[in-house]
């Protein structure tokens, strides 16, 4: 088990290298020249070129990448005389667009999208497996039709359709709620909730409804498992059959694909966060990718694959735990 | 791809290298001054909300230069030595001093330029504004670290193509910006420019603190020499302005400074900041756009409700945009005027979303500006005139004379270029279309070699006059192998002769005379098909007061708005 | 038994002379979309207490349905249950869902077919026998782990203190087998219903569960019902059977009645279509030609009679037409065939019987 979990950070390592490497070389591989786009309409080739060799990229990628690993390891100065901009270590290199650091633009930002993806994922979760153990436990009946029509439009609904009409009906029409903008928990644990809940609803309402779907599907054939007549023939009582011995036997895939979708929010929750506003990774991607915004583009991807990573490796020891099946080696 | 209007703007703007004037001039500023008039004293309070799409490039005075940071930050925080008076219409393009007690007095054939500081002019931390902080801005403007900003002072003062910038010059400063006093600053140009009061108004001359010059980190907080100082600045998430309580109303005619507070929200999707000032929910009712604008989904039910359109403002954006005939590749006079005709600019207007996209346009020089002139040489119906342009061909001998278009590949674009090709096919031309990538659209066209007979281009001037627009774009000595911004490659000694006539003219009036008869004689010589002088509308708050389009920056006027 | 504080049911009149299970004309139907399956059709058998009663039959006679119905566990579904089944006096088809349940491992309690399917994967086997215990006990979780180890000892498990805590999947199939008997038999049923106990496994460890079977029975005292297909096995164990075809007896009595003098075509076909191992077959294993009956579309008259090769033998078109009554032959043997006595008993000795 201790070496299960040693291998499999090693291997974490490994892929974040794979993964920051190549989103190197994809970098390189689009034709905009980010120090041409930084300098802007008063640009001449001198100051491109200097430009270029203030972000580091007038040298070979595979310099370029090495200088960017070490100074993840020992930090980096950049720049010289009087524009001399140290940064320590874990350094992830200055915005070419802003020029603040990107561990601090990354820190700052994902505290916003853990909010966002945490609170959505306690709704969706919480919605999402009880009306879909309903609605297996009642099925054909009308409360289960309605359920699958309902969680059918819902899941065809895009976040974006969902968070802009919240946002005119709830914000914009009635006035029920002002324009939510974020607040530190730690500054207001009320209004970071209440500024959250819109984002919570929105990207809960789609998850929610592929997870009620899912958990009726998985619910509906661990009810049809053998071992469930056992419980019943052992006498029982319906509650427990269902919540010990089915729902239990249910979730386990569930567990899984909660564990990725998690991970890949943690990644930035891009539409959402986009509609209402939220500066979480999400945006920082999007715009720094608009912006050909190198340090913050590898920053970010690296984090959010080290989500996904992480979380897919959560997910595996979770399954151990919860399936005495499952071994580890 | 991106949605920001100052992208779109940069975009069409092309790397503007401006090479600018050449020739002599004379003259002083003749402009007279505005005088804020005496606003009600109920206007002064309150919080303006600004929701923009994206953060503002720079509002470094030496790096700002695109639209709405432009709009912003020389409205609000980093005053210049001249600016434009904040008036609604074209007034609003007149040129007045700011930091300065006049436009400038030119002397040694226009190629000495002196200005005055005023009296009481203070940094925010009270410091009086002196000529070496003047100097010291413009000086960082020139260092290489220092990017993103216009190029002007390295291309007109002396010596300032070699100047390294105040970071490596070991402190000796730039000798052709001399402080004779605390008050007098004196350029020394390296030729005659009638009109540098204009280049001025750039915040290129703002004055920056030395000690507090933090290099590319004084984007973050510019030391403010205007009526709001940086309370707090979240970059690409928020930005609050307050009060400078060291700016003095007395010294300042442009700006009204109502509100005591401003808050800008930045990264908002531009349909969300249509629906919140339209929906004018409390908290947005005294809020305004100001890089965006209405988008053309919402335009009609906007301009339809009579309550809406009270909160819009509506005009033009200041660019014009054109399509450049390469003069080098159809030499033909006859040929380049049938081009004129052929040109359908309705179903071009059309594939831009029809009458709110623009205004036709007759010339480069767009309506706001003083040097614009009333003319129409090709006097065709907005569909084109397909039988007079084939008489023309017929008549030249060039019939099926093969064109190709240039043009940034983007959606609408193509639209565009279908348009064109419809047109100019039924006049008789065979034309293809020669889709770029946006990217480096205007890299490629900026090789003449390369560059195809048709290029559609966009301008917006640096300042709102026709130094501004005539000389980069048809001075054929500023045809550069790389970079070139003069797309219809016109190189007439004619053209020539009246730029350098032009520059040297230092009475604004006449001298915006010059620049009207130019636009028309380039005209005459058919080297640009212009199409739409853009629109654009914006709306804000219902407490929003002073809404209108300011007539240079194309935008809400930052330095008059004020909150009920 | 317990004296948990289940509510035990009214106890029987004491001159009732039930059986101690007694089922009656017990009907089993479910509505499905394609019509109504008729699964269970009439059946009627008793077993009394240290008795074994075999169920015989093809897949989808009805045998599972029949032993599902008596633990209740149709309760609540679409299931259409008529008829009674009296348990040791109780009539338990009227009772609700909820008394039954009360019932369910304490009184009766069934062992299933394949015991890796039937054992939650997710806990332990021990802790699966725990909760049986503690449904109808109130004891707390020590006393009843003590008696789970003691009933894994008792069915054989080697080592039961630490197997308790094993997974269904670290046990054998035959371990497996006998926990889930000793799941069945923790509190001490009167009634256990077997439902193919022996299938999953191989033959040495089929006759070990059965062995174990019958001295659990011997110990215990209960009724036992083997549901089954296989013939082999309820020869083993079983004191009575039933055979069972399409949702119906057609032919029931004593071990010995059956086996030596069956009187019946699909009984005949069964025995005909089952190895020896006690003597060298004559001929070749003879298949009973075609399919089992659609519950849904059960054939008109004789539900056998499309597979019957004596059909003719009955004069006129009476196996199509007509139900034959399960009627008896001689001493509780009973046959539900149109043949005569005389045909039936002819066809035994003359043209079966040396076959097998």
């Amino acid at each position: 088990m201790f070496r299960y979990i040693i291998r499999r950070l090693i291997g974490v390592l490994i892929l974040m290298v794979v993964i920051s490497f190549i989103t190197f070389l994809l970098f390189f591989a689009i034709p905009s020249n980010p120090a041409a786009l930084s300098c802007g309409k008063g640009c001449t080739p001198t100051v491109i070129k200097a430009t270029e060799h203030k972000m580091g990229i007038d040298e070979p990628i595979l310099v370029q990448y090495g200088k960017y690993m070490k100074g993840l390891v020992t930090g980096r100065t950049f720049g010289e005389g009087t524009a001399v901009n140290k940064c320590p270590a874990p350094c992830l290199g200055f915005s070419f667009k802003t020029d603040q650091p990107v561990l601090g633009m990354i820190t700052d930002a994902f505290p916003i999208t853990l909010s966002i993806s945490i609170g959505a994922f306690v709704l969706w979760i919480f919605f999402g497996i009880s009306t879909g153990v309903i609605s297996a436990l009642k099925k054909g009946t009308i409360i289960d039709r309605v359920t699958m029509f309902v969680t059918l439009a819902t899941v065809s609904l895009p976040s974006f359709f969902t968070g802009l009409m919240l946002l005119y009906f709830i914000v914009i029409k009635y006035g029920l709620m002002t324009f939510p903008s974020y607040v530190g928990f730690l500054d207001n644990p009320y209004d970071w909730a209440k500024n959250l809940l819109l984002p919570w609803i929105t990207l809960a309402f789609l998850f929610a409804a592929l997870y009620t779907r899912l958990t009726r599907a998985n619910m509906l054939e661990t009810m049809g498992e053998d071992y469930i007549r056992t419980a019943r023939a052992k006498g029982l009582s319906e509650r427990k059959v269902i919540f010990k011995h089915g729902l239990r036997a249910a979730l386990t895939p569930i567990v899984t694909i909660a564990g990725l979708d998690l991970g890949g929010l943690l990644g930035g929750a891009v539409i959402t966060e986009s509609v209402f506003n939220f500066n979480g990774l999400g945006r920082l991607v999007v715009r720094s990718s608009t912006d050909l915004d190198l340090p913050v583009l590898v920053g970010v991807t690296v984090l959010a694959a080290f989500f996904i990573v992480m979380l897919n490796f959560l997910v595996d020891l979770l399954y151990a735990a919860i399936d005495p099946r499952v071994r580890l080696v | 791809m991106t949605l920001r209007k100052n992208a779109v703007r940069l975009a069409a703007g092309g790397a503007v290298l401006a090479l600018t004037a050449t020739a002599c001039g004379g003259g002083g500023g003749s402009s007279s001054s505005t005088k804020s008039s005496g606003a009600p004293k109920g206007d002064k309070g309150g919080t303006l909300n600004v929701l923009l799409i994206a953060d503002f490039e720079h509002l470094d005075p030496q790096r700002n230069y695109v639209s709405s940071a432009l709009n912003f930050g020389s409205r609000l925080l980093t005053r210049s030595l001249t600016g434009y008076a904040s008036v609604p219409g074209p007034n609003g393009s007149q040129l007045v001093p700011d930091l300065a007690t006049d436009l400038g007095k030119p002397s040694d054939g226009n190629k000495t330029w002196t200005f005055t500081l005023k009296d009481g002019v203070k940094f925010e931390d009270g410091s009086a504004i002196k000529c070496a902080d003047v100097k010291y801005g413009v000086e960082r403007s020139m260092s290489d670290q220092i990017t993103a900003g216009p190029q002007y002072a390295k291309q007109y003062l002396v010596g300032g193509d070699k100047y390294v910038g105040p970071y490596k010059d070991g402190g000796k400063g730039l000798d052709s910006i001399q402080c004779t006093d605390d008050k007098t600053i004196v350029f020394k140009l390296n030729k005659a420019i009638g009109d540098f009061n204009y280049t001025t108004s750039l915040p290129t001359f703002s004055p920056v603190p030395k000690a507090k010059d933090t290099n590319i980190k004084y984007d973050d907080h510019p030391v403010s020499t205007g009526p709001y100082k940086i309370q707090s600045y979240a970059r690409q998430k928020s930005l609050v302005l307050v009060r400078n309580e060291n700016w003095d109303p007395e010294t300042d005619t442009i700006r009204k400074a109502y509100p005591d507070k401003i808050v800008a929200t930045f990264g908002l999707d531009p349909a969300v900041i249509d629906q919140r000032l339209i929906a004018d929910a409390p908290q947005d009712q005294t809020a305004i756009m100001l890089d965006s604008s209405i988008q053309a989904e919402n335009l009609a039910s906007v301009l339809n409700d009579p309550n809406l359109k009270k909160r819009t403002a509506a005009g033009l954006d200041g660019f014009v945009r054109y399509l450049a005939i390469n003069t080098v590749k159809v030499k033909d006079l006859k040929v380049r005027q049938a081009i004129e005709y052929a040109i359908n600019k309705e179903s071009y207007r059309g594939t831009r979303g029809g009458a709110d996209a623009g205004d036709y346009a007759t010339g480069t020089i767009t309506p706001v500006m003083k040097s614009h002139k009333d003319f129409n040489v090709y006097d065709a119906p907005p569909t084109g005139d397909p039988a007079k342009a084939k008489g023309l061909l017929t008549s030249a001998n060039a019939m099926g004379f093969k064109l190709k278009i240039d043009f940034a590949n983007t959606p609408t674009n193509a639209k565009s270029g279908a348009a064109f090709k419809e047109a100019l096919d039924k006049a008789g031309f065979k034309t293809t279309l020669n889709p770029i990538n946006p990217d480096t659209y205007y890299d490629v066209i900026g090789k003449p070699k390369t560059q195809n007979e048709l290029s559609l281009a966009g301008w917006g001037p640096d300042w709102p006059n026709g130094s501004s627009v005539i000389p980069p774009l048809f001075d054929g000595k500023q045809i550069v192998p790389e970079g070139n911004q003069n797309f219809a490659q016109l190189n007439d000694p004619e053209v020539q002769a009246k730029i350098a006539a032009a520059n040297n003219e230092t009475d604004l009036t006449k001298q915006a005379a010059l620049w009207g008869d130019l636009d028309e004689l380039i005209m005459q010589k058919a080297a640009v098909v212009p199409l739409i002088y853009g629109k654009t509308n914006q709306i804000a708050g219902s407490k929003v007061k002073n809404v209108y389009l300011h007539a240079f920056y194309g935008e809400l006027d930052m330095a008059a708005l004020a909150v009920q | 038994m317990s004296t948990a504080a289940v509510a035990t049911p009214e106890p029987a009149p004491a001159t009732s002379p039930r059986a101690f299970l007694d089922v009656r004309d017990l009907h089993v139907h479910f509505p499905t979309e394609d019509g109504l399956v008729r699964a269970v059709d009439g059946l009627s058998f008793s077993v009394e207490r240290g008795k074994t009663l075999g169920i015989v039959g093809e897949s989808g006679s009805g045998k599972s349905v029949t032993s599902l119905s008596i633990l209740g566990l149709h309760k609540g579904t679409r299931a259409k249950i008529t008829g009674e089944i009296w348990l040791d006096g109780v009539e338990l088809v009227g009772m609700s869902n909820e008394d039954v349940r009360k019932l369910r491992g304490q009184q009766m309690a069934m062992v299933f077919q394949d015991p890796l399917s039937a054992l939650h994967p997710f806990y332990t086997v021990g802790d699966q026998i725990i909760e049986g215990y503690r449904v109808h006990n109130k004891v707390n979780k020590a006393t009843a782990r003590k008696r789970a180890i003691e009933m894994l000892e008792r069915v054989g498990i080697p080592t039961p203190n630490k197997r308790v805590d094993d997974y269904p999947h670290q046990f054998s199939g035959g371990m497996r087998q006998r926990a889930m008997i000793a799941l069945a038999l923790v509190c001490n049923p009167q009634l256990l219903i077997a439902d193919e106990p022996t299938t999953a496994l191989d033959v040495t460890v089929q006759a070990q569960i059965l062995d174990l079977m019958k001295d659990l029975q011997k110990e215990f005292n209960s009724a036992i019902i083997i549901i089954t297909h296989d013939l082999g096995v309820v020869a083993e164990v079983a004191d009575d059977l039933v055979v069972m075809y399409g949702g119906k007896c057609v032919e029931d009595g004593t071990v010995e009645d059956i086996f030596y003098s069956p009187r019946m075509p699909y009984t005949w076909g069964l025995l005909s279509s089952m190895p020896r191992l006690d003597r060298l077959r004559q001929e070749r294993l003879t298949p009973i030609p075609g399919t089992p009956p659609s519950l849904i579309n059960v054939p008109s008259g004789c539900a056998f009679h499309p597979r019957c090769s004596y059909k003719s033998l009955v004069p006129g078109e009476t196996c199509r037409t007509e139900v034959p009554q399960l009627a008896e032959i001689e001493g509780g043997h009973r046959t539900r065939c149109h043949l005569s006595k005389e045909d039936k008993e002819r066809i035994w000795t003359e043209e079966v019987k040396p076959k097998l």
